[in-house]
C-alpha cells in the first residue's frame, strides 16, 4: 500500500467515523415527547382564536390566553415529576402535555385532558402525586411502549380506565370511594358473590352467609329439583348469584339427596295441621293474590313473569332483592312458604325478608298463590312429596367430602358452622409477578403475561382453568361464575388494590370513623323482626333498596310518619316499589318514630328550624301562587312547581311526588331547608335546585306543610298522598 | 557478594527468567536508550519497523484493535460511572440508573450500548489475537513470556466481562452472575468460602455488587494497563513480530527490509482503531444493549444463562459425566460431597485450559514454524487448536440458541 492511499483510507474512516457519530446523534434527539410538546404548543397557537371566538365567558377567555402564554412560554424539555415519598417519577406529562395544562387540551392522545376531577387542587394534584401512583407503569420511561409497560413478559402495563382505580383502594381504607366506581363494584362484588367466604382479603368484608340456610331443604324443595339446580343452578334462575359448583353428576345426587333429607320442625308442623283440618290452601288463593300484590308489597322486592306493573321507579341503586318467583311451583312447597311468611327468620336465619303480621288465611293464600306461579295448574296445591329414600352411608360421605371440599359452608350458615376460608389469602395478590401466577394452560401469549391479564382469564372461567390448577388428585375447587366482562373488570380492579406494599403514611385516608350505633333497644326489636334495614340505610349500614333513613327524623312530622308507617301508601304516582303493610303495632310504631325522630336528625334542617318557625295563613296564600306559578322575589322567574307535582286539589305534574297532605308527612323546617339549598339536593335527584329567598321559602312551606298559627284545615284534607321522594 | 547480585547471576542462567528480563537485541549504545526511555511514543514504537509487520495478514491489527477497544471502554466506561450507582435498591440503585441512562440521560443509551458492544468485540479480538499467535508459533523463545502475559490479559478481559456483566442488576446479569458462582462454589475444598469472598456473602447482594463495581471500574482496569504496558514492552524487546528467519533451521539471511514507523506504521494503527470505534458506534446505533427485568433474586428465568463467553462452559457442565460425577472429595473419604459436573466441566476444564496455556511456550522450546500460518512443523498443533476452537465456538453457539428452559435442547424458530 502507497502512502497516499493510507492517507485515504485514514481519511475516509475519519469520515465514515463522523457519519455514524451523526447517525447516533440524530438517533438519541428523535425522542417522540419532543414532537408532542413541540406540535402541542403549535396547535394550541393554531386554535387559539377559533377558542376565544367560541368562549362566551371572559374569565374564560382571559384563563384561555393564559394557558396558551404557558404553553408556548415552555421549552421543549423532558417534564417530569419527582415524588420522594413514593420514589416514583413520573415522565408521563412529557408526552401527556395536557394533563397539567387542561384549557390547552385537544381531543386526541396524547393531548387529551385528564379526567376530571381526579387532578383537582382538593384530591389529587399533579405536583403531590404524579401519576405512577395511579396508572403504574414505568413513570421513567420515556417512550410510550416503556412507559406504558407493553415491553413484553411479566411487566404489568399501566392501569388505565377501570384499573386505575386500584389504585384508590392502595390509600382509601373506606368501603366505598368517591371517584372509583369500579372499585366500589368490585369490592361490592367481592362481598355479594361470597368471595371472602374462601379468601381472606384483609379489608372488612364480613363473610356472612350470603346463601339461604341448608337446613331443612327437604321440608322447602324436593331432591329432583335440588339435583337440578346444583348441576346448573342458572338454568332455573338466571340472575342468581350463587356459582356453578364443581361437582360431579354421581356427587351432586349424593349432595341432593343428603340435603333432601333434612326436615325443618316448624314447616313440617305447618304441613301437618294443614292435613289434619283438612285446610286446602287453594280456597284462599285469590285472597292472598290480592294481599301479595297489594297491602304486603311483595312486588317490591320479588318479581314474576306474570306481574304486571304499571311503571316502575325503583330509587338509584335499587335491585330486586328478593328472588324471581316465577318458577316457585317447581321448588316450593306450600307449607314451606306459609312458614316463612309466619316467622321468617325462624324458617331461613339471618334473611332480610320482614316478618308480617297477617291472617293466617292471608299466609296460606298467598303460599298457595307464590307456589302456583308459573307452575302448571295441578301442582300449585302441591304439599310435601312423599318422603324420599334415606341416603346411604356412602351418600353421606361422598357429600360430606364434597362439601367440605368445595367449601360450601362459606356461603351456606357460615355464621353456625366452624368454617376455615379454603381458598388462598388474597391479601397480597395484587403484589404477585407474573411468574407466581399458573399460566400452564393459559390461552395467553408469552408477552401477555402478567397479573392484570391472569385475574381477568381466571375469572373468566375457562375450562382451561381446571386443566392448569388439576394436578392429578386435586380437582378445581373455585366454583364457575358467571360475571360479564364489566363485572370482571371491576373485580380485577378491586383486587389490583390488594397490596402489602406500603403506601406512605400521609397517603393514607383511613375509613371515616363508623356511626356507633347497635340496633338494641326498642327499635332494635322491631328491626330485628320486621328488617328496616334490609332496604334502609342508617349511618352507612344497611341496605340499598329504598331510602337512607338519616335525616328522616328532620324531614318527616312524627304524626305523619306514624300515619305513613301504619299504612303506607304509595307516595309517588307511578310508584311500584314501595313499602309494605307490614302490620305494625302501635307499640312498634311508636318505638320507630321515637328512634328517628331522635337518632336520624340532620344538623342543617334542625339548624334551620327557627327560620321555619311560626308559618302564618298569609305566608300559606302566597306559597300557592308560588307553587302555580308566581314569580320568585328575587330573580323573578316563575317557581312553578306546579310543572312536576300536583296536590290532592291541584291537579298538575306527574315527575315528582304528590305534595301538600294533611297532616303533612314533612316538616316545615325540612321544606324550608330544601328550598333554600343552591345545589342538587340528592345525587339521585332530578330536582332543579330551587335556591329560592327566606320569605319565598317560608311561603312555600307554608302552603305544602300548613300553617302553624291557625289549624289549617280548609286545604285539602285529602289522605293518601305525601311527599317522600325529592 | 550482596544478596541480590547472587540472585542476579543465578536468575541469568535460568531460562524462564531471562526470558522475562533480557532483551534479546544486543544493547546499543547509551544514547538511544535514553531516546526510548525517554520518549513514550517511541517507547511503543521503534522508529524503523520491518515491512512485512505491515501486511494485513501478519497480524490483522488484532492487538491494536484490542487496544483501541479497551481505550473506548475507558472513555465510555468514565462516562458511565457519573451515572451509575451501585445500589440494590430499585428506586435509586442501579436498576434505576440503567433505566435513567436508556430514557432520562442524553446519550446515555447510546454510551451504554458503546460499552456493552465494545466489551464483547473486545473479548472477540483478543481470542483471535491468541489464535493468531498460536497460528504463527510467535509464542515461541524468546516470546514465551509475553504470551503469558497475553494469556493472562484475556483472563483479565475476560474477569473485566464477568464484573461488569452484574452491574446493570437485571435479571439477566443476576443469574448469569449467579452460574458463574455456582461454577466457583464447585472448586474443591475452598469453592463455598471462594464464593463467599467474591460474593461478600451466601448470596448476591448490595456487598457482591459493591466488590464487582470496585473490581471493575478500579482493579481489574490498573491490572489491565500494567500488563498491556509490559506486554507493548515485550514486544520491543523481542524485536517486533516474529519472523520465519527466527527458525531454528532457517539459513541466515540478508537483513529484512525496513520502513519507518512514522507513517507507515502509525497510519496503520490509526486506521484500525478507526475502524474499531466506526464497528462499535455503529453497532451502538443499530443494536440497544438488552435490560431485563430488575432482578429478583426469589426467582430464576428459565434458563439462567451465563454470559456468552463462558456459554461453552455451562454447556459443558450440563453433561452427564457418569462414574466421574461420582467421585467424592476428598478422594479418600467416601463421606464427603462428591465432585459434579460443575467441577469437571466448571473448574477442572477451564483450569487444564489455563494451565496448558500458560505451559505451552515452555514446553517445547524448539524454534520451528515460527512466523507463517499452519506452519508446516506445526500443521497438527494447529488444526488441533483450531478444532478446540470451532468445538468452543460449536458449544457456545448450542448453548446460546439451542437450549430452551430446564437445558433441553430447542429449535431456535
Amino acid at each position: 500500500m502507497t502512502e497516499r492511499r493510507l492517507y485515504f483510507v485514514v481519511i475516509a474512516l475519519c469520515l465514515a467515523a463522523v457519519a455514524v457519530m451523526v447517525a447516533a446523534v440524530r438517533q438519541d434527539q428523535a425522542r417522540s415527547w419532543r414532537w408532542y410538546q413541540a406540535e402541542f404548543a403549535r396547535r394550541t397557537e393554531a386554535d387559539l382564536p377559533a377558542r376565544l371566538g367560541e368562549a362566551t365567558d371572559e374569565r374564560l377567555r382571559a384563563d384561555l390566553l393564559a394557558a396558551a402564554d404557558r404553553v408556548a412560554a415552555q421549552d421543549v424539555a423532558l417534564r417530569q415529576l419527582y415524588v420522594p415519598e413514593l420514589g416514583q417519577v413520573s415522565r408521563c406529562v412529557s408526552c401527556h402535555v395536557a394533563a397539567t395544562e387542561p384549557l390547552a387540551a385537544r381531543t386526541q392522545f396524547p393531548w387529551k385532558r385528564h379526567p376530571e376531577p381526579y387532578l383537582e387542587a382538593h384530591w389529587h394534584p399533579f405536583e403531590q402525586y404524579g401519576c405512577v401512583v395511579c396508572h403504574g407503569g414505568n413513570g421513567r420511561a420515556t417512550e410510550a411502549v416503556a412507559a406504558h409497560g407493553e415491553e413484553g413478559v411479566g411487566v404489568m402495563p399501566r392501569r388505565k380506565d377501570e384499573f386505575a382505580q386500584a389504585a384508590c383502594g392502595r390509600c382509601h381504607r373506606a368501603d366505598e370511594i368517591d371517584g372509583a366506581p369500579a372499585w366500589n363494584r368490585g369490592r361490592y362484588l367481592v362481598q355479594d358473590r361470597g368471595c371472602a367466604g374462601c379468601h381472606d382479603f384483609q379489608d372488612a368484608i364480613a363473610a356472612a352467609s350470603i346463601g339461604p340456610t341448608l337446613a331443612g331443604l327437604g321440608s322447602k324443595t324436593s331432591e329432583s329439583w335440588l339435583t337440578a339446580w346444583l348441576v346448573q343452578p342458572e338454568a332455573f334462575r338466571p340472575q342468581t348469584r350463587m356459582p356453578r359448583p364443581r361437582l360431579d353428576a354421581r356427587e351432586a345426587a349424593a349432595v341432593a339427596r343428603v340435603l333432601a333429607a333434612r326436615r325443618l320442625p316448624n314447616v313440617e308442623a305447618v304441613a301437618e295441621r294443614m292435613t289434619t283440618t283438612r285446610m286446602d290452601a287453594s280456597r284462599f288463593e285469590r285472597r292472598g293474590r290480592e294481599w301479595v300484590e297489594g297491602a304486603a308489597g311483595c312486588t317490591t322486592c320479588h318479581d314474576w313473569p306474570r306481574l304486571k306493573r304499571r311503571g316502575f321507579h325503583p330509587v338509584s341503586g335499587w335491585r330486586m332483592i328478593g328472588p324471581d318467583l316465577g318458577r316457585s311451583g317447581e321448588k316450593l312447597t306450600v307449607p314451606y312458604v306459609a312458614a316463612l311468611l309466619d316467622d321468617p327468620q325462624s324458617v331461613m336465619p339471618g334473611t332480610v325478608m320482614p316478618q308480617y303480621a297477617c291472617a293466617e288465611p292471608d299466609r296460606l293464600g298467598a303460599a298457595a298463590y307464590v307456589v302456583g306461579l308459573g307452575a302448571p295448574r295441578q301442582r300449585s296445591a302441591r304439599t310435601v312429596e312423599a318422603p324420599p329414600a334415606e341416603p346411604s352411608a356412602e351418600d353421606r360421605a361422598l357429600a360430606s367430602d364434597a362439601m367440605s371440599r368445595l367449601g360450601c359452608a362459606a356461603c351456606h350458615d357460615a355464621a353456625s358452622t366452624a368454617h376455615a376460608r379454603i381458598g388462598p389469602a388474597l391479601a397480597d395478590v395484587a403484589d404477585r409477578r407474573y411468574w407466581q401466577l399458573q399460566w400452564s394452560a393459559a390461552d395467553v401469549s408469552p408477552d401477555q403475561r402478567h397479573l392484570q391479564r391472569y385475574l381477568e382469564w381466571k375469572l373468566e372461567g375457562s375450562p382451561q382453568i381446571d386443566r392448569a390448577e388439576a394436578s392429578p388428585g386435586v380437582p378445581m375447587r373455585m366454583p364457575e361464575y358467571r360475571l360479564s366482562q364489566h363485572e370482571r373488570r371491576s373485580v380485577v380492579a378491586y383486587l389490583l388494590s390488594r397490596t402489602q406494599t406500603p403506601m406512605p403514611e400521609k397517603f393514607i385516608v383511613e375509613a371515616p370513623a363508623a356511626v356507633a350505633w347497635t340496633l338494641d333497644g326498642p327499635f332494635g326489636d322491631v328491626n330485628r323482626t320486621r328488617r328496616c334495614t334490609s332496604c334502609h340505610r342508617l349511618g352507612g349500614q344497611g341496605g340499598r333498596a329504598a331510602p337512607a333513613l338519616d335525616g328522616t327524623g328532620s324531614k318527616f312530622s312524627p304524626e305523619g310518619l306514624r300515619r305513613y308507617l301504619a299504612a303506607p301508601w304509595p307516595v309517588d304516582v307511578a310508584e311500584q316499589a314501595r313499602m309494605p303493610h307490614l302490620g305494625l303495632t302501635p307499640q312498634e310504631l311508636n318505638a320507630v318514630t321515637r328512634f328517628l325522630a331522635e337518632m336520624a336528625t340532620d344538623r342543617a334542617v334542625r339548624d334551620r328550624a327557627a327560620d321555619a318557625a311560626g308559618l302564618t295563613d298569609k305566608e300559606m296564600v302566597r306559597g300557592e301562587s308560588l307553587f302555580r306559578g308566581a314569580a320568585d322575589t328575587a330573580t323573578g322567574r316563575p317557581v312553578g312547581c306546579i310543572a312536576c307535582h300536583r296536590t290532592a286539589a291541584i291537579p298538575g305534574g306527574l315527575v315528582g311526588p304528590t305534595l301538600g297532605e294533611r297532616p303533612s308527612r314533612l316538616s316545615a323546617a325540612w321544606v324550608y331547608t330544601r328550598l333554600r339549598a343552591a345545589g342538587p339536593l340528592a345525587a339521585d335527584s332530578r330536582m332543579p335546585a330551587p335556591s329560592l329567598g327566606h320569605a319565598d321559602a317560608r311561603a312555600l312551606a307554608a302552603f305544602l306543610v300548613g300553617a302553624d298559627v291557625a289549624a289549617g284545615d280548609d286545604a285539602a284534607d285529602a289522605p293518601g298522598n305525601g311527599g317522600e321522594h325529592d | 557478594m550482596g544478596f541480590w547480585r547472587r540472585c542476579r547471576n543465578l536468575s541469568a542462567d535460568n531460562r524462564v527468567v531471562r526470558s522475562i528480563v533480557a532483551d534479546s537485541a544486543p544493547m546499543p549504545g547509551g544514547a538511544q536508550r535514553r531516546i526510548r526511555y525517554r520518549n513514550f511514543f517511541l517507547l511503543l514504537h521503534p522508529r524503523r519497523v520491518r515491512r512485512d509487520s505491515l501486511r494485513p495478514r501478519a497480524t490483522f491489527g488484532l492487538g491494536v484493535a484490542c487496544i483501541a477497544l479497551f481505550l473506548l471502554l475507558v472513555v465510555t466506561g468514565i462516562l458511565l460511572m457519573f451515572y451509575y450507582s451501585p445500589g440494590t435498591d430499585p428506586a435509586r440503585g442501579a436498576y434505576a440508573s440503567m433505566e435513567e441512562l436508556r430514557h432520562g440521560v442524553a446519550f446515555g443509551q447510546f454510551i451504554r450500548n458503546m460499552h456493552r458492544w465494545a466489551a464483547h468485540l473486545l473479548v472477540v479480538a483478543a481470542f483471535l489475537h491468541l489464535a493468531r499467535v498460536f497460528l504463527t508459533g510467535a509464542f515461541k523463545p524468546p516470546r514465551q513470556f509475553n504470551w503469558v502475559i497475553g494469556v493472562l490479559l484475556l483472563v483479565v478481559t475476560l474477569a473485566e466481562s464477568f464484573t461488569g456483566y452484574l452491574l446493570p442488576w437485571d435479571q439477566l446479569s443476576y443469574w448469569a452472575i449467579e452460574v458463574g458462582g455456582s461454577m466457583m462454589a464447585a472448586v474443591p475444598g475452598v469453592g463455598p468460602a471462594l464464593r463467599r469472598m467474591v460474593f461478600g456473602g451466601e448470596e448476591i447482594s448490595q456487598t457482591a455488587l459493591i466488590r464487582y463495581y470496585g473490581l471493575h471500574v478500579l482493579i481489574l482496569p490498573a491490572v489491565f494497563t500494567v500488563l498491556t504496558c509490559i506486554h507493548l514492552w515485550r514486544v520491543r524487546q523481542n524485536g517486533g513480530l516474529a519472523h520465519s528467519i527466527e527458525n531454528d533451521d532457517a539459513s541466515p539471511q540478508m537483513p529484512l527490509p525496513t520502513v519507518p514507523a512514522w507513517p507507515h506504521l502509525v497510519l496503520r494503527e490509526a486506521a484500525v482503531a478507526l475502524a474499531c470505534l466506526v464497528i462499535v458506534v455503529a453497532m451502538a446505533v443499530a443494536f440497544d444493549a438488552p435490560l431485563g427485568e430488575p432482578a429478583d433474586p426469589a426467582h430464576a428465568p428459565e434458563p439462567a444463562k451465563a454470559a456468552w463467553y463462558f456459554l461453552w462452559l455451562q454447556e459443558i457442565v450440563s453433561y452427564d459425566y457418569g462414574a466421574l460425577a461420582r467421585v467424592h472429595w476428598p478422594p479418600w473419604d467416601p463421606g464427603g460431597p462428591t465432585l459434579g459436573a460443575e467441577f469437571w466441566g466448571g473448574v477442572a476444564l477451564p483450569s487444564v485450559c489455563l494451565a496448558v496455556l500458560l505451559a505451552l511456550p515452555y514446553v517445547r522450546q524448539r524454534r520451528r514454524g515460527v512466523g507463517v500460518y499452519f506452519g508446516r512443523t506445526r500443521r497438527v498443533a494447529c488444526v488441533v487448536f483450531v478444532l478446540v476452537a470451532l468445538t468452543i465456538l460449536a458449544l457456545t453457539l448450542v448453548g446460546y440458541f439451542l437450549r430452551g428452559p430446564n437445558w433441553v435442547l430447542v429449535w431456535p424458530w
